[in-house]
């Protein structure tokens, strides 16, 4: 199995973060030694199944402890873009 | 020789030294020394250390001082302080103000310890060296050629000089225990879930631990109890029950994989050292006591799906538009691309990149499924070898002393490579602590690691002080 400049580019596209030009080679190279070495896991057999994982669900009533707006303020100090107490972002649908 | 924490409480309360005079003694060392060690980031608000202060003073009065009232510490970049800077390492969070306190923040500060400054670190604690840390490397205050190990490269550095008496780090995969070990001092990683990660910011989320670094095993035990605890506001934190648990008596039996340990890779002096270590163990009454873990050299390839896993879905949140560095970009979706490509250094992009790799639809299976899958065969594994009457397993905590800056920054796999001996305590969410172990001939530190049962970190304490008292 190889990992592809393909399957780089497509990656590139799911996590929303560009590769440079310049920096594509190394990137697909060292991506090509990390997934040769994990791949190292496929050699596990799986001799149990019985391998259920002792977690439960942590789960609360949701309960309003604040009164509305009252981080707003704060919140919206750490925005890029803001307008009338909202967080402006570009136009979505045209 | 540094004073612990206990003495320099006694000394507080006897009113033999101030608190102000302490804080400022620490500051002076750190005007000193870390220009040149670069372990900070920046230090806390003149106004937070004076109401801490303040409110410390009022505690020895009233006769509610702990161990940790007065005292200087230093907090990873990566824990929020409210109304304080927080970068966790990262360009995309330069300009953050934390918008409220982490729970281990507010816990120090209600113990009345004197939050001083925050710590450099690896971009989001990715990284074993502080190289990825995009406000520059921290030296090794033992050799400034030389890394301080990472992530916490920072926390364990400022410690090591002098700086703070306690500081706090991360632990995702070892980044507190290796740091702790490249500087020649203790670091603990408690039980997953034993400390809230409330305010943390999420790496790993299976994987992290907030924990302290010390002088002595002393000194981390009485941060450790300050820190611990139940956190409702954890979904992940361990419930009071399960705390409980009854603690069987120390067996004095200590637990070495041997062939994990004389692998290829392992420095000679390193491997001496241990073998030394294990020696005076037993000259002190430990029995010693080979073991085989089938799965355990996967840990680290288990590690190396699961957390770039969870990094790639924790990382989504900076998008550059709720708060964090903002680049537009000529569409709304070219804005996430230009913000996040802008932010975050290529460590960071390679672990997201390898997260939504093994994540997609056609490798879930062969990778992220089949991880989980063997990580919970080794924590059966674990927890068999525990059951045959073992109290600890025992191996070295990095398999090479500190390394150059620059040695291993172009070559991500040589980095991972290094994670080998602690990844199993992360995989596993069992507690660990790293000791100095001594020395190697051109006196960089060693460190040992023990790693415990679940919720026994009190077994790590019991062997760790009768480990320094044979160092």
């Amino acid at each position: 199995m190889s990992f592809t400049e393909a399957e780089l580019d497509n990656l590139s596209i799911l996590a929303r973060i560009d590769i440079m030009p310049e920096e594509k080679q190394k990137m697909l190279a060292d991506m090509q030694a990390i997934l040769g070495y994990i791949s190292e896991i496929n050699q596990v057999s799986v001799v149990s199944s019985n391998l259920e994982q002792e977690l439960i669900n942590v789960v609360r009533e949701d309960v309003v402890t604040r009164e509305t707006g009252s981080n707003t303020e704060t919140l919206l100090k750490e925005a890029p873009a803001t307008e009338d107490g909202y967080v402006k972002v570009m136009q979505v649908l045209k | 020789m540094q004073k612990t924490l206990k003495q320099i409480h006694k000394e507080l309360k006897d009113g033999v030294i101030t608190i102000e005079s302490l804080v400022g003694s620490h500051k002076k060392v750190i005007l000193e020394k870390d220009k040149e060690v670069h372990a900070l980031l920046g230090m806390y608000s003149d106004s937070l250390i004076e109401s801490q202060i303040k409110k410390a003073k009022e505690m020895f009065a009233n006769g509610t001082a702990t161990t940790l009232t007065g005292i200087p510490v230093v907090l990873k970049d990566n824990i929020l302080v409210k109304g304080e800077s927080g970068t966790g390492g990262s360009k995309i969070l330069e300009n953050y103000t934390a918008v409220y306190d982490s729970t281990v923040a507010k816990k120090l500060k209600d113990a009345g310890a004197i939050l001083i400054a925050r710590s450099n670190m690896d971009e989001f604690a990715m990284g074993g060296s502080t190289e990825n840390s995009a406000y520059g490397v921290t030296k090794n205050p033992h050799d400034s050629t030389r890394v301080a190990g990472g992530s916490s490269g920072g926390s364990a550095a400022v410690v090591a000089y002098g700086g703070a008496v306690i500081s706090f780090g991360s632990d995702t995969g070892g980044s507190i225990r290796q740091p702790a070990s490249f500087c020649g001092i203790v670091g603990l990683k408690s039980t997953y879930g034993n400390v809230s990660r409330y305010g943390l910011m999420s790496m790993g989320s299976s994987l992290d631990q907030i924990g302290p670094f010390g002088n002595t095993v002393d000194d981390v035990e009485e941060a450790y109890k300050i820190i611990s605890g139940n956190d409702v506001l954890d979904s992940t934190s361990l419930p009071n029950e399960l705390r409980d648990k009854k603690r069987e008596d120390l067996k004095k039996v200590i637990g070495v994989p041997t062939s994990f340990v004389n692998r290829e890779g392992i420095d000679k002096e390193v491997l001496d050292n241990f073998n030394q270590s294990i020696e005076k163990l037993k000259g002190i009454g430990y029995t010693i006591k080979e073991i085989n873990i089938p799965n355990l050299d996967k840990a680290l390839s288990v590690y190396y799906i699961i957390m770039p896993a969870e990094v790639s879905s924790n990382l989504a949140r900076y998008d550059g538009i709720r708060y964090g560095l903002s680049h537009p970009g000529d569409t709304s979706i070219r804005s996430y691309f230009e913000s996040r490509t802008a932010g975050f250094g290529t460590e960071v992009r390679r672990r997201i990149l390898l997260g939504t790799y093994v994540l997609s639809s056609g490798y879930y299976d062969a990778y992220y499924n089949k991880a989980n899958i063997v990580r919970e065969m080794l924590k059966k594994e674990l927890s068999d070898i525990y059951a045959t009457g073992v109290d600890v397993i025992a191996t070295p905590t990095s398999p090479t002393p500190a390394f150059k800056i620059g040695e291993k920054s172009q070559d991500p796999l040589a980095m991972y490579l290094a994670d080998i001996f602690t990844v199993p305590a992360n995989v596993s969410g069992l507690p660990a602590i790293s000791i100095p172990s001594g020395k190697t001939k051109d006196g960089l530190p060693l460190g040992i690691q023990f790693m415990a049962p679940s919720m026994r970190e009190d077994v790590l304490f019991t062997i760790g002080r009768d480990f320094e008292k044979i160092y």
